[in-house]
């Protein structure tokens, strides 16, 4: 007998939806874009707050000042501390847990502080003692271990961006001669203030220190007038040598400008490149070229919106067009032969979560030797060793029937399913527009997902799942199957529209069991299928935002 | 090349079981134009759909092409009608004598002689059908996304663009794995397997909502998933978006329904909108789902 599931509406109480903004945003259904607008402001409240430290020790004149604004913070934060309670699931254990005992012990310095104020303790010691636990505002570092997720994609992705601009525009190059510039400078500005300082008549220009500088960029940007000769031979000599440095550093700098510029016009609308000594984790790996290109990518950042670098490794990566700036923020091009073992190291194959192989013609036009391209591309996946899901585009049959063997590789072969869908559109008028809904992804289109039987469901039966998903207010999500594929062999054994009594399903098989995926058709993936951190860091799941 | 250019060179060539008078009486048959790699399968999944073993007319441009392919040729089984007319496919003798004025539908595929410019060809095609018979529904196979646009100034119903289809299933494959072999089933032309059928709403249940239909379903254990309904009723928000059409456009059949697949709680139409006379319900079943038998309250 199988039990019924309790299916009462599961429309978000405002205590829930607090709890869900105040939950540190790390991607997925759960996680809205006012929790991630919630998150950055209170770590700007932490920074700022522990920033006010340093500066009050050392700026004793503003102390008043600074304790108001304290003040303010510490107001911030137990609004913020009491918000937490409220919406905690378990209010009595919530003061006692790690995060709330943080969070207790940010605002506690401030509050007694606040209290020894209100309770006069006026005594030396006592404001010795105060003093003290003024300091232990520090401890509000520890606050940013919650928002670990969040600062470590932060920092990673801005490492990221980094040194692609660096590589893109050759501004290492350009760092390095105006690191060589201002060390001259400053060498130069030294050396004359010593040298002149003695010689040189009040109001002279290397008679005081600052201004030495101010007149070494002078001559060492514009050359030497009148106003800037030194008196001594030693300062002449010295000058005429910087005059030099100068000249030279300065033809450099203009040149490497100039460089910058003329690579950021020539760069324009192309795909960024690759910086070598980057190293990617957890990224999707197109390797080939073709019309497609841009269309899949339009995908997965519809999909995914944009969470994921794509690396795109072809012979011609330089010249590959960005057609839109948000679409194509995260995508690299790397040149090389993506068959060679050497450029897939170089693209990170190893680290890749999803490698998507592209029927590339590159000058080929007879099919089949475009597939026996595509496959060996494959293989050089395959023999990586790494179980990378790999979904290979073949433009034949028979191609596809002799790699039917290659494990963990899905090949699609879009000929076969326009074939399919014509005939399918020409007996059922209404069928184009739902399958394009289905297969298109978008934020704004329903699409199949398969994803774990929430532990819930397990022992109740497919029906009993779709009764309890039809009433969920949370999220749209239909089951139309059960998947029991065996892991590392998605979608292998399933049965859509599972019926009891027919096909091979008896009654008792329709009974959800652990390790089940429901076949869904959703607007993301459902945020009842458990994806822990761990998972989001290792990529298991592609999840959007 | 054989057939280029005359009506008088339409003639049967041959390679079917249907001719004569019988191809004259024809009709709700399926009208094939062009010949290519794609006949077999596209003629094999015709016979099995809905087991009413549609009849198919294949219209041959190039008899010599067609002739030169035997692999090409559907192998004909007891019951399967089949036949081939030569001549353009323009042509208007031509496409009478393929009985495109009774047709169901037109299917038109690109032609491989004309290599990556087919889809010039392939427009030129559906604009000659759309003038004889406008209630034909045509479905159109598009090499080239980029040309999609330029059959909006035509009646074509449905547009399989190849290119669209393979940059849809490959990005769904990477982000979830598998589902290439699940479109696979739903699309498969095997008798029994599980489909998407289109099924227009009993006037004794018009006025419930898609939850309520739903429940109903489940609780009878029906032999059908109900995934969504197309309304004839304007769509508002919630409806899927297309990217077609811009950020918030919104999906539309060739009958110009709104589709509301998986529809959202607490938005119009969705969930607890009431359905009409005119809506009909979207239902993966492994039959024709007969709604009025299972969804009675």
């Amino acid at each position: 007998m199988v039990q019924q599931v309790d299916v009462s509406p599961l429309r978000l109480t405002w205590r829930e939806r607090l709890c869900e903004i105040m939950e540190p945003y790390r991607g997925g259904a759960g996680s809205t874009r006012l929790s991630l607008i919630v998150d950055l402001g209170v770590l700007l409240c932490i920074a700022v707050s522990i920033a006010l430290i340093p500066i009050e020790v050392a700026c004793p004149q503003w102390e008043p000042l600074i304790w108001r604004i304290e003040l303010g913070f510490t107001a911030v934060f137990a609004v913020e501390y009491l918000l937490r309670w409220y919406a905690a699931p378990n209010r009595l254990l919530y003061p006692f847990t790690v995060y709330a005992l943080i969070d207790l012990l940010a605002i506690l310095p401030s509050l007694l502080m606040l209290g020894s104020q209100a309770l006069v303790l006026r005594s030396v010691r006592a404001l010795r003692l105060l003093r003290l636990v003024r300091l232990l505002r520090v401890l509000r570092l520890l606050r940013f271990v919650r928002y670990g997720f969040l600062i470590g994609r932060g920092l990673l992705e801005l490492r990221i961006w980094l040194s692609a601009h660096i590589y893109q525009y050759r501004l290492r190059q350009l760092g390095r001669v105006l690191l060589y510039m201002v060390a001259v400078w400053i060498i130069g500005s030294n050396l004359l203030f010593v040298t002149e300082h003695q010689l040189d008549a009040p109001g002279g220009p290397f008679s005081e220190y600052w201004p030495s500088y101010w007149n070494m960029l002078f001559v060492l940007i514009s050359g030497l007038d009148d106003s800037k000769e030194p008196l001594s031979l030693l300062g002449r000599i010295e000058v005429t040598l910087l005059l030099v440095a100068g000249m030279c550093l300065v033809g450099v700098l203009t040149g490497e400008i100039v460089s910058v510029i003329v690579r950021a016009v020539q760069r324009a609308g192309r795909v960024a490149l690759k910086p070598p000594g980057e190293r990617l984790e957890q990224h999707i790996l197109i390797l080939g070229c073709n019309a497609h290109l841009d269309g899949i990518v339009r995908q997965l950042h519809g999909s995914l919106r944009g969470r994921y670098y794509v690396v795109v490794v072809c012979p011609d990566a330089e010249q590959l067009p960005a057609t839109d700036h948000a679409v194509y923020r995260k995508v690299f091009a790397l040149a090389g032969d993506p068959g060679d073992s050497r450029t897939l190291e170089q693209a990170d194959v190893d680290t890749a979560f999803r490698v998507i192989v592209l029927a590339s013609a590159e000058g080929e036009t007879d099919v089949r030797a475009v597939d026996s391209r595509s496959l060996m591309r494959t293989l050089a996946v395959i023999c990586r060793g790494r179980a990378i899901p790999i979904v290979t585009e073949l433009l034949s049959e028979e191609s596809r029937l002799d790699a039917a063997g290659l494990p963990g590789v899905e090949f699609v072969l879009s000929r076969s399913f326009a074939e399919k869908l014509m005939a399918q559109f020409a007996v059922n008028r209404d069928a184009s527009a739902i399958y394009d809904q289905l297969m298109t992804l978008s934020g704004h289109s329903s699409e199949l997902y398969t994803v774990a039987v929430p532990r819930s469901l397990v022992g109740r039966s497919f029906g009993d799942a779709q009764r309890h998903l039809l009433e969920r207010e949370v999220e749209s999500v239909v089951p139309i199957g059960i998947d029991r594929s065996p892991p590392g062999a998605p979608s292998t054994r399933f049965w859509i529209n599972p019926v009891a009594g027919t096909g091979a399903l008896s009654p008792a098989e329709l009974v959800l069991r652990d390790g089940d995926r429901l076949i869904c058709i959703a607007f993301e993936r459902p945020s009842f299928g458990a994806v822990s951190e761990e998972d989001l860091w290792r990529g298991t799941v592609l999840l959007p935002r | 090349m054989a057939g280029y250019g005359a009506a008088s060179a339409l003639t049967d060539a041959g390679d079917g079981n249907l001719a004569g008078a019988e191809l004259e009486r024809l009709s709700g048959h399926v009208v094939i134009l062009n010949c290519s790699a794609q006949v077999p399968l596209l003629a094999e999944s015709l016979w099995r759909a809905r087991g009413e073993s549609l009849a198919v007319v294949l219209v041959v441009q190039d008899l010599a092409l067609w002739r030169a392919h035997p692999e090409w040729h559907p192998v004909l089984e007891a019951g399967q009608r089949f036949a081939v007319v030569v001549g353009r496919p323009t042509d208007a003798a031509c496409l009478e004598r393929a009985g495109i004025s009774r047709a169901r539908a037109a299917i038109i595929l690109a032609d491989p002689e004309q290599g990556e410019l087919a889809d010039a060809r392939s427009t030129l095609i559906a604009v000659a059908i759309e003038q004889r018979n406008p209630q034909v529904h045509t479905v159109i196979e598009l090499l080239s996304s980029i040309n999609r646009s330029h059959l909006s100034a035509t009646a074509v119903d449905d547009v399989v663009c190849v290119g669209d289809i393979g940059e849809k299933l490959i990005a769904q494959t990477c982000v979830t794995p598998g589902v290439g072999r699940l479109f696979e089933q739903l699309l498969g032309v095997a008798r029994g397997g599980p489909r998407i059928h289109v099924a227009r709403l009993p006037p004794a249940l018009a006025g419930a909502s898609f939850r309520e239909l739903s429940r109903r379903a489940i609780s009878a254990a029906a032999p059908f998933v109900l995934i969504g309904f197309l309304s004839s009723a304007a769509a508002g928000d919630g409806v899927a978006g297309d990217d077609r059409g811009g950020e918030h456009a919104v999906w539309r059949t060739a009958r110009r329904r709104s589709v509301v697949l998986n529809p959202r709680p607490r938005v119009e139409p969705g969930r607890e909108t009431p359905l009409g006379e005119d809506d009909l319900l979207v239902a993966i079943a492994d039959e024709p789902p007969q709604l009025e038998r299972w969804l009675q309250p």
